[in-house]
């Protein structure tokens, strides 16, 4: 120790106290050595332990005092501190320095343990010596044990229920667990004894401790038979100490076992009873208190973990072989707790989706949802999870290309014999492509219907204007009749009227002027019927019927000298196939073609014309022109349902037309700038348009300027 | 003062060799295999010391304190947090760990602390060639601030703390701790002007 | 306020000892002793608060912290330990814990933290 120099009032008498106090007074051994570690003081305290008087061992070396330091190679510790440095020696590393008796006999320790110092004496700056100081700490040492024994068996306890509980293996079970604490508790045998509930008797299971012909006798009791039998059918431990002196026969067998002491307990669970598990010692009469209890938690652990085991077992076995089959189904293949974890997914799941590995396992799986349908099968799970139902959900997974796949996932519940859920097992298929085709299926569909309301609403919209548009027309009819017909009559007539009257009275430019209002009245009553024509074609109800076109036409002729010679030829090819038409709206069509025709002719030629027919493919021929309605807007052909048409030509040689007008002049009021100086009100062609149109029927025209025109018109074919 | 990696290389050297005599008496001792781990050294002026352990040890710490004196004077603490201490004391005494450090526990302590401390400052001693006298070692549970404290300091000079992360491993576990030797400016200069020459001398062999 | 309060530590004492605090202010205590078992009871019925023990056998503090905002993203969580290391703390905050507390717990401490974070602060002390 590191001596403080003294204050140098230090007295001598102080001196003689703290050595007195040392030597006789201290409650620890001390001692001193020199430099060659021989004893040079011994106090009163190592006296009376070591039975050894101060003069027997003063001057001698300590080596010979205490043998066993250098036995125990303890004697460097005292060269360590001539170096100068202080060892410590703790009780629990050494157990003790001196070999003194024990100071507490039922310690069980083998000498008094002890806790101690070396150190080096120095004098003047130099070592000239050791001291020692070593201290009684059995008592401590004792009390450490019991209190560490206790907490031993606590855990070994605790330990043991935990490894019960997740035990997997049944049959192992009993002996694993009783490896475990058989040393400790110094229990030497064990026998596990499983009821067969039909012949209530008790077959051996597992045992340790007994030879071969010992476990051969006593695989089997009898109901009720020996200590085993009897703790089974009263349901209550049968603890058998004192074997050596039992009068009892049951005792026999387990003397000749060599056992002193015996305790069997019933494996109970609820009202089942499952076995008995009994135990044995050859090293003691009787069991204490403490480990009767200990025995008997034991036991009553194991019959839990025994059943639980048997059940997971079966489970695990047919678990293991439905692993081995996920991993070579295409499918995904999951399992999951009876709260809903998932604790296993089969390799697809990985390979399929970007998770890293085991992410999919508790909810990780949700990540690989797609986000419309997390919500949803969260809770689909979860229900399903609760209430035990199987569960069946359609949802789309994220792939490694970050695509989301559909899938059609179906799980199922498998319980326990007491109908708890112990598991569920589940699979995922893919059906993207089925659901594709679905959904696209669906979506076409939808678009179809919309489609088709749409359409609907158009054929409504173009009704309701036809229908408004003809009531217009019916009406603008009904005006026209009535209203405009009166004043023109009454322009032309009182035009007339003056001309006649006071025709020579007036210049001749006013008479000039009277001619032209008359003549414009006369255009204005023409065009006026025209219209009025043209609005009868478009409305009148008409019945189609089939007929000769010849005679219609030679009527015409007949009617209007201007068709006949010597102002036309007009010539018929016969024969004229029949077709199906109306035969005054026929007539009016054949009637403006061929005014038409012989009109538009340069001065001094004599219009020819040449009527002729064929048949013609509907497909294959000219379909003909598109004829606009008195607004201006192109209606859609509606016809062309024939897959033949009867085709009247109408062949002139007149002044032709180019390409743009033959565009327009089926159109109301239009007129080829080149026909502005004939007279006309340009209505003809339209009335003819409209006409053939309600015949169901096509017209055309093809032309060049400068070389005649040829009209044609389709007519269905009469049969 | 600031450590050349060269100086620190050296110290971490002279340190491991004394760790390495700890280790062995230690494994003689309880009849294991036990391994110290090469120390990680770093020097603070005393009065940073104390914030560098608080990084490191949380709580109430274990601390084996011995004085040393002679040539090389100054104070040796080994620090291990109670965590640490009670799971040393479990693997060494091959006993479950405690809940508390009892007084066999305490016990068992200072003298491992006492193995480290004197084995460390044995190797000093020896680069130096002086002789280094030891107090009696002590076991304090306290805390870091409490623990530098208590190591008052007489001297004028500048003192010095070496701090070493010292990793005992055992029984497929290991357990941290912190050496710290505080020393006086003179005692670290002798010190690192020793480690240069014990490097030319290895080296000239 | 009666809030529910899931408890995951795998010591019944520190369960215990929560609970009788807990339920003593009025809350409803429900206990987990592992992470697999805390996964599932908060998946199946969510509860408003979640404890958290950081040192655990099996699945430890930190992976049941990241699975549980993994499972929800607003999930409260205290961090209630004995191992009170500025590094833990960080590494809690990081995952995404709303508060930490230490062992050996005081009513008070407790109590107060488990208020603040329900109604929507952070307790980092």
């Amino acid at each position: 120790m590191k001596v403080k120099p003294l204050p140098s009032t230090h007295s001598q008498e102080l001196d003689a106290a703290l050595l007195m106090w040392t030597h006789h007074l201290a409650p620890h051994g001390i001692f001193t050595t020199d430099t060659e570690l021989r004893i040079t003081s011994w106090n009163h305290w190592l006296e009376r332990h070591s039975m050894l008087r101060a003069e027997q061992v003063i001057g001698q070396p300590l080596g010979r005092v205490v043998p066993t330091l250098g036995e125990r190679q303890l004697e460097r510790y005292f060269h360590d501190a001539l170096r100068g440095e202080v060892k410590v020696l703790s009780s629990a590393l050494h157990s003790y320095l001196l070999p003194f008796p024990p100071t507490l006999t039922e310690s069980g320790f083998s000498h008094m343990q002890q806790s101690a110092r070396v150190a080096p004496l120095m004098l003047e700056g130099r070592v000239c010596g050791t001291i020692t100081v070593v201290e009684d700490v059995t008592e401590r040492e004792w009390q450490n044990r019991q209190l560490r024994y206790e907490h031993e068996r606590d855990e070994l306890l605790s330990e043991t229920l935990g490894h019960l509980l997740l035990a997997r293996d049944p049959d192992a079970l009993v002996r694993d667990l009783f490896n475990r604490f058989a040393a400790q508790l110094a229990v030497d045998t064990y026998l596990h004894y499983r009821l067969d509930p039909e012949t209530e008797r008790l077959h051996l299971e597992s045992c340790a401790g007994l030879t071969g012909g010992q476990q051969a006798a006593a695989s089997t009791l009898e109901k009720g038979e020996g200590f085993c039998g009897a703790a089974m059918l009263r349901r209550q431990p049968a603890v058998a100490p004192f074997l050596e002196k039992m009068v009892d026969p049951k005792a026999d067998f387990f003397r000749t076992v060599g056992l002193e002491a015996f305790v069997a307990f019933p494996l109970i669970l609820g009202d089942r009873t499952l076995g008995v598990l009994a135990f044995g010692t050859r090293t003691r009469e009787q069991w204490t208190a403490d480990e009767l209890s200990f025995l008997q938690t034991i036991a009553r652990y194991v019959a839990i973990a025994l059943d639980r085991a048997r059940q997971e077992h079966t489970l695990r076995v047919s678990e293991e072989r439905f692993r081995a089959m996920a991993e070579t189904v295409p499918d995904i293949i999951f399992t999951a707790s009876a709260g809903g974890r998932f604790d296993f997914v089969n390799q697809r799941f990985y390979s399929m989706t970007n998770l890293a590995a085991d992410g999919a396992l508790h909810f990780g799986w949700f990540q690989t949802l797609h986000e419309d349908d997390l919500a949803r099968v969260r809770d689909e799970w979860r229900s399903a999870v609760k209430s035990g139902e199987s569960f069946n959900s359609e949802f789309r997974l994220r792939d490694t290309a970050g695509r989301y796949r559909w899938f059609f996932a179906r799980a199922r519940p498998i319980r326990g014999p007491q109908g708890s859920i112990l598991k569920w097992f589940g699979s995922m298929t893919e059906v993207d492509e089925l659901k594709q085709t679905h959904l696209a299926l669906r979506e076409a569909q939808a678009q179809l219907k919309e489609h088709a309301a749409t359409l609907e609403k158009t054929v409504e919209e173009r009704t309701t204007e036809l229908r408004e548009t003809i009531l217009q027309l019916e009406s603008f009819s009904y005006t026209v009749a009535h209203d405009l017909r009166a004043p023109i009559r009454a322009l032309d007539g009182y035009g007339r009227m003056v001309l006649a009257e006071a025709g020579n009275q007036i210049s001749a430019q006013a008479r000039d002027g009277l001619d032209r209002i008359v003549r414009a009245a006369g255009r204005m009553d023409a065009l006026t019927r025209d219209v009025l024509s043209y609005t009868k074609v478009a409305t009148q109800q008409i019945e189609l019927v089939p007929i000769d076109p010849a005679p219609v036409i030679e009527d015409v002729i007949v009617m209007n000298p201007a068709l006949q010679e010597p102002r036309a030829v007009v010539a018929v090819v016969r024969p004229l196939h029949h077709v199906i038409a109306h035969p005054t709206l026929f007539s009016q069509c054949m009637s403006n073609l061929l005014d038409n025709a012989t009109k538009f002719v340069p001065p001094g030629l004599q219009p020819r014309v040449i009527i002729r027919s064929e048949v013609v493919d509907a497909k294959h021929s000219t379909p003909g022109i598109r004829h606009r309605d008195l607004s201006g807007r192109k209606l859609q052909l509606s016809h062309g349902t024939c897959p033949r048409y009867v085709r009247l030509w109408v062949e002139d040689n007149g002044i032709g037309m180019d390409g743009l007008t033959q565009e327009k002049v089926f159109g109301i009021f239009e007129r080829a700038r080149e026909a502005k100086q004939y007279p006309g009100t340009g209505v003809g062609l339209a009335i003819l348009a409209k006409a053939v149109e309600r015949m169901h029927g096509r017209f055309g025209v093809e032309s060049t300027l400068g070389a005649g025109s040829r009209f044609w018109i389709d007519l269905p074919p009469a049969p | 003062m600031e450590l050349t990696s060269r100086h620190r290389e050296a110290l971490t050297e002279l340190i491991n060799i004394g760790y390495g005599r700890a280790a062995s008496a230690l494994s003689e001792l309880t009849g294991r295999r036990i391994i110290l781990d090469v120390p990680k050294v770093d020097v603070f002026p005393v009065e940073h010391v104390g914030k560098a352990l608080s990084k490191v040890l949380r709580g109430d710490v274990a601390s084996v304190h011995q004085v040393f004196s002679g040539p090389l004077a100054g104070n040796a603490l080994l620090l291990l947090d109670q965590e640490a201490a009670m799971l040393l004391n479990a693997l060494l005494l091959d006993q479950p760990v405690g809940s508390r450090l009892d007084a066999a526990g305490r016990e068992a302590l200072i003298e491992v602390g006492n193995i480290v401390l004197n084995a460390c400052l044995g190797v000093f001693g020896n680069l130096l060639q002086v002789q280094v006298t030891f107090a009696v070692p002590s076991l304090h549970l306290e805390s870091v601030t409490g623990v530098l404290g208590s190591i008052s300091v007489q001297e004028e000079e500048l003192q010095y703390a070496l701090m070493v992360h010292t990793r005992f491993r055992l029984k497929d576990s290991n357990v941290s701790g912190y050496l710290v030797i505080v020393l006086g400016i003179t005692s670290f200069s002798r010190l690192l002007h020793e480690l240069d020459h014990w490097e030319t001398r290895q080296l000239s062999r | 306020m009666n809030a529910r309060i899931l408890i995951i530590d795998d010591s019944g004492f520190a369960r215990r000892s929560l609970r009788q605090v807990l339920e003593g202010a009025g809350h409803t205590v429900e206990e987990a002793k592992d992470g697999h078992e805390a996964l599932e009871r908060y998946f199946l019925a969510k509860p408003d608060l979640v404890l958290l023990d950081m040192v655990m056998e099996g699945m430890n503090g930190m992976e049941v912290l990241t699975k549980l905002r993994e499972l929800d993203k607003e999930a409260r969580v205290i961090v209630a330990t004995a191992d009170i290391q500025a590094s833990t703390k960080a590494e809690a905050q990081a995952g995404g814990a709303r508060g930490f507390i230490t062992k050996p717990f005081d009513r008070e401490q407790v109590l107060k933290a488990v208020s603040t974070v329900l109604t929507g602060g952070m307790t980092w002390n």
